[in-house]
Parts: C-alpha cells; sequence; structure tokens
C-alpha cells in the first residue's frame, strides 16, 4: 500500500510544481461552471418558482455544481492512459516492475482527479457566501451514505470502463479520435450537459441504469432528494452488478489485447 | 504571395500526412460529427421544455452554436497546435529555429502544421448552419451573408491574436498551458447568448475577455438581430488585439534567452 500512496503523493506535487500555471488553471479552469449556471438562469429567466421537467432553477444550480465536483471522480485518463502506453511501447517496460499494474493506474489517476476537485472546491468555497442563498441544502445522514458509495462505484467502474477503451489501442493504429468521441458520448450521457431528465421520456429509464449514470448524474440526484430510497437501492445493486461484469470483461479485453501486444527496443 | 505558397505547402504536406492512416481519417471525421452533434442534441432537448432563451429562438441558437463551432474549429485546426508549438519551444529552446528562418515570426507562431481533426469538425456545423440557413433563405440577403463572413473571420482573428497576446506570457513563466482554460472559457461563452453577460460586464466580454465577437457578432447579423454595439467596433477590437499581440510577441522575443545548448 505505501508504494502506491507514494505515487500519489509524487503525482500530487508534480501537479502544482508551476505556480503561475497552478494559479490560472485555479483561477480559469473553474469559471466555466459559472457560464453553465448564468445560461441556466437565462433559460429560468431568473425565475425560481419555476419548474422543468421537476428542477427548479435553484435545484438546477445546485445539480450543476454538487455533479461537477462528483464528476471529477471519473477516471477518464486510465484510458488515455493504456492508449499511449500502449502505442509507444512503454507498456513493455511498465509490466516487468513489481507492482500491480491495474491498482497503480488507478491510484495514480485518483490522485490526478482529486488534485482537480481541491481547486474547484476551494472556487465553491469563495463563491459560497454569495451563491448559498440559490442553493439546495437537502444533505441526510441517508443520502450522504449513498451518495459515498456512488462515488466510489463511480471511480471504479470509470476506471474500468475507460481502461476497456483504451485496451483499443491493442487492434488499433491509432485509437485517440475513437476516445474522444466516446468521451463526448459519454459527458452527455451522464448528464454533463443537461440532466437526463431532459431528454426524451423513455431515454432516461434506460440511461439511468447504465455504469456512467453514476459518475455524476445519480449523486446529484440524491443529493436533492429527488430519488427515492427504493429506487436508490435498486441502482445501488445495479451498479455493484456493473463492477463485477465490467471487472470480468476487463481481465478478458486485456488477456486478449496482451497476446497481441509487441515492442520494440530495450 | 510568399506567404500563400507557404501556407498552401503547409496544408498539403498536413493533409498527405493525416490521410496515410486513412481509418484514422474517417475515424476522425466520424469524431467530428459525434462532437457537433451532441451539442446541438442538447439544444434540442433544452428547447423540449422552452420556447425561447432571452429571445432566442431553436433556430436562433442552432445559428449561434455553429457559428461559434466554426470559429472554434478553425482556430484549433489552424492556429491553436501552432501556437502551443510555439509556447513549448519557448520552454524548451525550439523557439530558436524560428527566430533563424528568413519568414516573419508572426506567421511562423500562428501557422504550421495543419490540425486536421479540428478542421474537419467544421463540416458538420457547416452542414447544420446551410440547412437552417435554406429554410430562412428568403429572410437573408446577400448583403447579411457577406458580413457575417466578415464577422466570421473578424472573430478568428480576435481569438487568435488574444490568445497570443496572453501566450507570450510564457516568455516569463515558461509554462503557460493553463492558459488553455481561458480558451475553453471563451469558447463556452461565445456559444451562449450575449444577453446573458448583462449590459453591467458587457465592455468586459468585449475587451478584457473578447468572448463577444467571436460568434454572437456574425450570428447576430446572420439573424438580422438588432445589436445591441455598433458593428464597427467588434472590427476595431479585431484590430487592437492583433496589435497588441504583435507588439507583446516582439517584446517577449528580446526577453527571450535561448534554452538549448
Amino acid at each position: 500500500m505505501k508504494k502506491y500512496l507514494y505515487g500519489f503523493q509524487v503525482f500530487f506535487l508534480n501537479s502544482v510544481q508551476y505556480r503561475f500555471n497552478t494559479v490560472i488553471h485555479l483561477l480559469f479552469g473553474n469559471l466555466s461552471l459559472l457560464v453553465t449556471l448564468f445560461f441556466w438562469v437565462l433559460i429560468f429567466n431568473g425565475n425560481f418558482g419555476t419548474s422543468i421537467k421537476g428542477f427548479t432553477l435553484s435545484s438546477t444550480i445546485t445539480y450543476f455544481i454538487v455533479s461537477n465536483i462528483l464528476s471529477k471522480f471519473t477516471l477518464q485518463g486510465s484510458g488515455f492512459y493504456y492508449t499511449t502506453m500502449i502505442k509507444s511501447g512503454g507498456l513493455g517496460p511498465v509490466l516487468l516492475k513489481p507492482y500491480h499494474l491495474e491498482w497503480s493506474v488507478y491510484v495514480q489517476q485518483l490522485a490526478a482527479n482529486i488534485t482537480g476537485i481541491l481547486p474547484q472546491v476551494g472556487f465553491i468555497l469563495v463563491a459560497l457566501p454569495f451563491i448559498a442563498g440559490f442553493l439546495t441544502w437537502q444533505m441526510t445522514a441517508f443520502n450522504l451514505l449513498f451518495i459515498l458509495l456512488f462515488i466510489v462505484i463511480a471511480s471504479i467502474t470509470s476506471h474500468l470502463l475507460w481502461s476497456i477503451f483504451g485496451f483499443m489501442a491493442f487492434w488499433m493504429e491509432e485509437a485517440t479520435a475513437v476516445m474522444w468521441s466516446l468521451a463526448v458520448l459519454l459527458n452527455m450521457a451522464m448528464g454533463m450537459y443537461i440532466p437526463l431528465d431532459f431528454f426524451p421520456k423513455g431515454w432516461l429509464s434506460v440511461l439511468e441504469k447504465m455504469p456512467f449514470s453514476a459518475w455524476g448524474y445519480l449523486p446529484s440526484k440524491i443529493y436533492l432528494g429527488l430519488l427515492p430510497i427504493e429506487k436508490q437501492l435498486q441502482l445501488l445493486w445495479i451498479h455493484l452488478s456493473w463492477i463485477v461484469i465490467l471487472c470480468v470483461l476487463h481481465r478478458f479485453v486485456w488477456k486478449a489485447g496482451l497476446k497481441r501486444f509487441s515492442s520494440v527496443g530495450g | 504571395m510568399k506567404y500563400v505558397k507557404l501556407f498552401y505547402a503547409q496544408c498539403k504536406l498536413s493533409v498527405m500526412a493525416a490521410t496515410m492512416y486513412r481509418a484514422n481519417f474517417w475515424l476522425m471525421l466520424i469524431q467530428s460529427m459525434i462532437n457537433s452533434l451532441m451539442t446541438l442534441l442538447s439544444v434540442e432537448f433544452i428547447y423540449g421544455s422552452v420556447e425561447s432563451i432571452a429571445g432566442w429562438s431553436k433556430e436562433d441558437m442552432i445559428v449561434l452554436i455553429c457559428t461559434s463551432l466554426i470559429v472554434n474549429q478553425l482556430y484549433r485546426g489552424i492556429i491553436h497546435f501552432n501556437q502551443n508549438r510555439f509556447v513549448n519551444g519557448v520552454g524548451s529552446g525550439g523557439f530558436d529555429k524560428l527566430l533563424l528562418r528568413p519568414v516573419n515570426l508572426l506567421f511562423q507562431v500562428n501557422t504550421g502544421p495543419i490540425h486536421i481533426s479540428g478542421l474537419l469538425s467544421i463540416i458538420a456545423p457547416v452542414i447544420v448552419l446551410l440547412s437552417q440557413l435554406s429554410k430562412m433563405s428568403s429572410h437573408i440577403s446577400a448583403t447579411q451573408i457577406s458580413l457575417y463572413l466578415l464577422f466570421l473571420v473578424n472573430g478568428v482573428v480576435v481569438l487568435a491574436s488574444f490568445m497570443l497576446l496572453l501566450y507570450t506570457l510564457a516568455f516569463i513563466f515558461i509554462k503557460v498551458d493553463g492558459i488553455n482554460n481561458i480558451y475553453y472559457l471563451m469558447m463556452d461563452m461565445a456559444s451562449k447568448p450575449q444577453e446573458m453577460f448583462g449590459k453591467e460586464c458587457l465592455y468586459g466580454f468585449l475587451w478584457v475577455i473578447p468572448a463577444i465577437p467571436l460568434a454572437n457578432a456574425p450570428a447576430t447579423v446572420l439573424l438580422g438581430k438588432r445589436s445591441v454595439l455598433p458593428l464597427a467596433l467588434y472590427l476595431l477590437i479585431g484590430v487592437t488585439f492583433v496589435l497588441l499581440s504583435t507588439v507583446s510577441l516582439h517584446t517577449g522575443r528580446k526577453r527571450y534567452t535561448s534554452a538549448s545548448s
């Protein structure tokens, strides 16, 4: 465990090495959230009494803030890591190292994403005195427990699914274009652009059962108190099952891919 | 003429390199379609619940978003990649090469290899925009279309020169890739109606972070919407940022000490 924690520490410190760059990241990396919020204020015409698809302006603002933070536990980088390593041949030496590669990539990506959360949380804390009145405060201990469970599930399923996408590089000359297309599709399907409730009827019941709904949409809905307990339990089982399914698939694709892998050089 | 030939040669080489891997080329094309379709799908879903947003109908919003996508992809395809190469060059010493060549520095910093995937991404918004325009053709005059194209080019010029102005900070701070966040932010703002900024902040989004001239200006002209600002102001912003970025680049060059051996 110590070596994984050390990897976490090194990656974290690396990310804040250049001060000017860190400050710029801090300032501007989070402002797009404000743009989204202002756009939704415009959609609601600034009216806090109006409700669209079960969302008031207040709950919409809260939804985007919460889902934006929680989506940082989506380990998209795992897929791009594998693609780069496979394509460059860097996977060979890494396979020889005395640690479990899968765990190492997971911890490394988690560190990178947590580094991304900290400035975002800091930014929201600074803005909080000004926006607190517009937010929905709906936290119960039970909801908090479920949110935490869904965060853990999100980090695992996103890591597994993105890794599987990354393994495409074993078969393809260049997988980055496909990866970016998938990133856009999944961002849409996880409710990053608009809550899934705004999708046409029938889409929601399918999408909420998919692994990516846990990557931001479901925990945010739980926080807003818009998901009954029975539904939360039902979805929890479905998403736990996804971990098992993705683990099996991950192992299968990894083994098949390794058989095709060849690297040149020493 | 020399620069036109040079630019043409760069385009030709980039296209040849990109089409060498045909499967990847087609995948890039599909990716571009998906990107644009997802953005337009979001608009479709939102307008399923509301009729208009700050006076912009669904059709107006599609024109605005397509315009913002076109400006963005033109910049991303032709300029952004090369500006990033310049920033990395300042840190690694690669900038030396640009100084040695008998070609204008501003031209070299802004042009070079073409990012084909970025450029291909124009196809989808252009098709959507044209189909949208064909529905509205009776209301649009040739003057509006000409002005639209002028402001579209002006939008790319504003974006490119503003970003270059920021990237010249690399001469002082070396690693400035965080500035890319400002680019993403600007493009995010550009695809939203200018009414979002409020009258109080309007001038800030013209002169400090010039997001309004990028897509709102051309879209407003094309749709025949009443502009809250005189149109010549957008062109003045373009000229100002070109001058500022040129001065900043040459000032930075004087500060530059090579990083390579």
